[in-house]
C-alpha cells in the first residue's frame, strides 16, 4: 500500500496534536500545559491547510492561538503557581471524566460506517474560488442572518460587561 | 424585501435597545426606557399578529418561518417583555440599576426568545437561546452593589455555560448523523434510520434545552437564580425564558426529530417525572417566597411537557397554551412579590395581608389558584388540556403522578392563602402599589380569569408547528 506525503503529513500531524493534548492536561506547571495548548493549536491549523481550509487555518492562529491563549495566560498570573504545582494534578471525578470522553470518541469511531460519508454536505466545491472567498459569500448570502444574530449576541456581551463591571454606583 | 418585513418584530426591538444603548448616558430614570421598551413590545406584538402573511411565510433560505406557532410565541414573548417593564420601574430606581442598559438587555433577550420560536434550522434556535440566556446572566447579575445578586449570575453562567455547550456539541452530534441544520432534513435523514450518533446527539440537545426550561434534573440554576435576582428579573426568566425553551423544544422534537418520536419520548418522560416530583415535593419545605415559585416554575415545566410527550396535535397546542397562561399567571405571582416589597421575600411577609391589603391579597388568591389548578382559573383548564393529551395518547401513569404531584402542590400554594386570609397582621401595612404594577397585575389577572372561563378561545390560534 503506497503512502503518499499528504498522508504521511496527516499522520504526523494528528499523532503530535493528541500528544500535545495529553501533555496539555497532565503537565503539572500550567505555564507548560498552555504551551502544549500552543502546540495543539498549531497541529489543528496545519490540519486544515491539510483539508485545504487556509481560511480556517488563519483563524485557528490568529483567534485561538494568538486571542484565547493569551487570555489563559492572563489569567495564569492570577493564579499562585508554586501552589498549583504542588497540588495533585486531577480533581476527584477524573475517571468519570476519561469514561464520558472516551464513550464519545467511541461513538464517533464507530458510526465511522460506509455510507454516512455522503450524507454529510460536500463541501461548496465552486471552482476556481480561494477557501476565503467561498466563506465570505456564504458567510454573507447563506449564513448572513445568524451572522447578523451572532453580532447582537457579542453587542450583548459587550454591553453586559459594561453594566456589570463598572465602578460602583455614583449614590 | 419580504425577509426584512417577516424579520420586522425582531427587528422593531433590536431598533429599540440600539436606540437606549446609544442615549444610554442620558436616560437618568427608569420611566423614559420603560416607555420606549413598552411601545417597542406592543409595535413588535401587533405587527407580527395583524400584518397579513401567507402560510408558512419562509424567509432568509429557509432557516426563519412566520407560521401560526411562532406568532403565537411572539405574542407570549412581547406580552412578557411588557408586563416585566411594567413591575421593574419602581425596583430601577430603588436600586440604582442603570435603566437604559437594563431595558436594551430585556430588549434583546425578547429578540432572541422569538427567533427561537420562529427557527426551523438548529444554528437560528441556537443562536436565539444563546442571546436570550447571555442577557438573563447579565439581568441576574446587574444589581452589581448587592453580593447575593452576584453570586447568583455567577452560578446561573457556568451552568449555563456548560448546558449551551451541551446543547451545542448536541446539535454537533446531530449534524454529524444526519448532515443537515434544517428542520426538514434532519427529519428526512431521521426517518432513514438511526444511529448511535443520533440517538447521543437528541439526548444531549433534550439535555441542553431541558436547562433552559428549568426541567429537572437541570433545574439546579432555578432556585438560586430566582432568590439572587431582582424579583423583575425571576419573574421575565419564570415566564420567558421557559417558553422560549418550550418553543423550541417542541418544534425540534415534533418537525426536526418528529418521524422517530421513540427518540426523544423516553427522556421526555424522565424529565417530566422528575420535574413534577422534585419541583412540587421541594416546594414544600420552601419559607422564601422566590425559592418557592422557583420549585413550582420547575414542577410546572415538567406539566408543560406533558403535552409534547403526548405528541398528537391537540397535545402539542396543550402545550402551547401551558406555556402562555403559565406566563401570565407566574408574571401575576411575581408582580404581587414585586409590589409588596421587601416584606414579601419571606413567606410570613403574607401573613394576615387580607386585613391589611385586601386588593393585594386578593391578586395573590387568584394567581395561587390558578398556579394550583383550581378552577375557574385558567391553570385549570391549562393542566387539564395537558393531563388529557396525556390520557388520550395512552399514558395514564404519567397523568396520574400529574395529578398526585397538584394535590402535592396544592399544600404549599395554599399555605400562602391561609398565612393572607386566616392570620393577624404583623408589623407595618404594605405601601400603595405603584400604578405600573398595578396596570401589569389587571392584565394578567384578566388572562387568568378569562382563560378559565373561556377555554376554548385559544382554539384554532394555538396550533402546533
Amino acid at each position: 500500500m503506497a503512502i503518499s506525503a499528504g498522508q504521511i503529513v496527516f499522520y504526523y500531524l494528528a499523532a503530535a496534536g493528541i500528544a500535545s493534548a495529553i501533555l496539555a492536561v497532565t503537565r503539572r506547571n500550567p505555564v507548560h500545559s498552555v504551551l502544549w495548548v500552543l502546540s495543539l493549536f498549531l497541529h489543528v491549523a496545519g490540519l486544515f491547510l491539510l483539508a485545504g481550509a487556509e481560511f480556517l487555518a488563519a483563524v485557528q492562529i490568529i483567534v485561538y492561538a494568538g486571542a484565547i491563549l493569551v487570555v489563559y495566560v492572563f489569567f495564569l498570573m492570577l493564579v499562585d503557581l508554586p501552589k498549583e504545582e504542588a497540588g495533585p494534578r486531577f480533581g476527584a471525578h477524573w475517571p468519570l471524566c476519561l469514561m464520558v470522553g472516551l464513550g464519545f470518541a467511541a461513538i464517533a469511531l464507530w458510526v465511522r460506517v460506509p455510507g454516512l460519508q455522503t450524507a454529510a454536505p460536500a463541501p461548496a466545491a465552486a471552482p476556481n474560488t480561494g477557501s476565503v472567498e467561498s466563506f465570505g459569500s456564504a458567510l454573507f448570502k447563506q449564513f448572513v442572518l445568524p451572522f447578523e444574530i451572532l453580532s447582537l449576541v457579542l453587542l450583548a456581551a459587550i454591553v453586559g460587561a459594561v453594566v456589570v463591571g463598572r465602578r460602583r454606583t455614583e449614590a | 424585501m419580504t425577509d426584512l418585513i417577516l424579520l420586522a418584530p425582531e427587528l422593531i426591538l433590536v431598533g429599540a435597545a440600539l436606540t437606549l444603548i446609544l442615549t444610554a448616558r442620558h436616560v437618568r430614570r427608569a420611566q423614559p426606557a420603560a416607555v420606549v421598551a413598552l411601545v417597542a413590545a406592543v409595535g413588535a406584538a401587533g405587527f407580527g399578529v395583524t400584518v397579513p402573511l401567507q402560510e408558512f411565510a419562509v424567509a432568509f433560505e429557509g432557516i426563519i418561518v412566520r407560521d401560526g406557532y411562532a406568532r403565537f410565541f411572539n405574542v407570549v414573548f412581547t406580552a412578557n417583555l411588557a408586563l416585566v417593564t411594567l413591575l421593574s420601574v419602581r425596583h430601577l430606581n430603588a436600586e440604582r440599576v442603570r435603566p437604559a442598559e437594563y431595558h436594551a438587555l430585556l430588549l434583546l433577550a425578547t429578540t432572541g426568545m422569538m427567533l427561537a420560536g420562529s427557527a426551523v434550522d438548529v444554528l437560528i434556535l441556537y443562536l436565539g437561546l444563546e442571546l436570550m440566556t447571555l442577557c438573563s446572566y447579565f439581568l441576574v447579575g446587574i444589581t452589581r452593589d448587592n453580593p447575593m445578586s452576584n453570586e447568583a449570575a455567577i452560578k446561573y453562567f457556568l451552568l449555563g455555560s456548560f448546558a449551551s455547550a451541551v446543547l451545542l456539541y448536541g446539535i454537533a452530534l446531530v449534524y454529524g448523523a444526519t448532515g443537515a441544520t434544517d428542520f426538514a432534513a434532519i427529519s428526512a435523514a431521521v426517518s432513514l434510520g438511526q444511529s448511535p450518533l443520533l440517538l447521543a446527539g437528541v439526548a444531549l440537545v433534550i439535555g441542553g434545552l431541558g436547562f433552559k426550561i428549568a426541567a429537572a434534573p437541570f433545574h439546579a440554576w432555578a432556585p438560586d437564580a430566582y432568590q439572587g435576582a431582582s424579583p423583575p428579573v425571576a419573574a421575565f426568566l419564570a415566564a420567558g425564558s421557559k417558553a422560549a425553551g418550550l418553543a423550541a423544544l417542541v418544534r425540534l422534537c415534533l418537525s426536526g426529530f418528529g418521524p422517530e418520536p421513540g427518540m426523544w419520548r423516553g427522556i421526555l418522560v424522565a424529565l417530566a417525572v422528575l420535574s413534577m416530583t422534585i419541583g412540587s415535593l421541594l416546594a414544600v419545605s420552601q419559607s422564601d417566597m422566590k425559592r418557592l415559585l422557583a420549585y413550582s416554575s420547575i414542577a410546572h415545566a415538567g406539566y408543560a411537557l406533558l403535552g409534547l410527550i403526548a405528541g398528537t396535535p391537540e397535545g402539542a397546542s396543550a402545550t402551547m397554551i401551558y406555556a402562555f397562561i403559565y406566563a401570565f399567571m407566574t408574571l401575576g405571582a411575581f408582580g404581587v412579590l414585586i409590589g409588596l416589597g421587601e416584606r414579601a421575600e419571606q413567606l410570613t411577609g403574607f401573613q394576615g395581608l387580607a386585613k391589611t391589603d385586601p386588593r393585594a391579597s386578593g391578586f395573590m388568591f387568584l394567581f395561587l389558584l390558578s398556579l394550583t389548578g383550581i378552577p375557574p382559573t385558567a391553570g385549570f383548564a391549562a393542566k387539564f388540556a395537558v393531563i388529557l393529551a396525556a390520557v388520550r395518547a395512552g399514558y395514564v401513569a404519567l397523568a396520574v403522578v400529574a395529578v398526585l404531584c397538584s394535590v402535592v402542590s396544592a399544600y404549599f400554594y395554599m399555605r400562602v392563602a391561609v398565612l393572607m386570609y386566616m392570620r393577624d397582621p404583623e408589623g407595618e401595612p404594605p405601601q400603595r402599589f405603584p400604578i405600573a404594577v398595578l396596570a401589569a397585575l389587571a392584565v394578567a389577572a384578566l388572562v387568568t380569569v378569562a382563560g378559565g372561563i373561556f377555554p376554548g378561545g385559544f382554539d384554532g390560534w394555538a396550533a402546533g408547528p
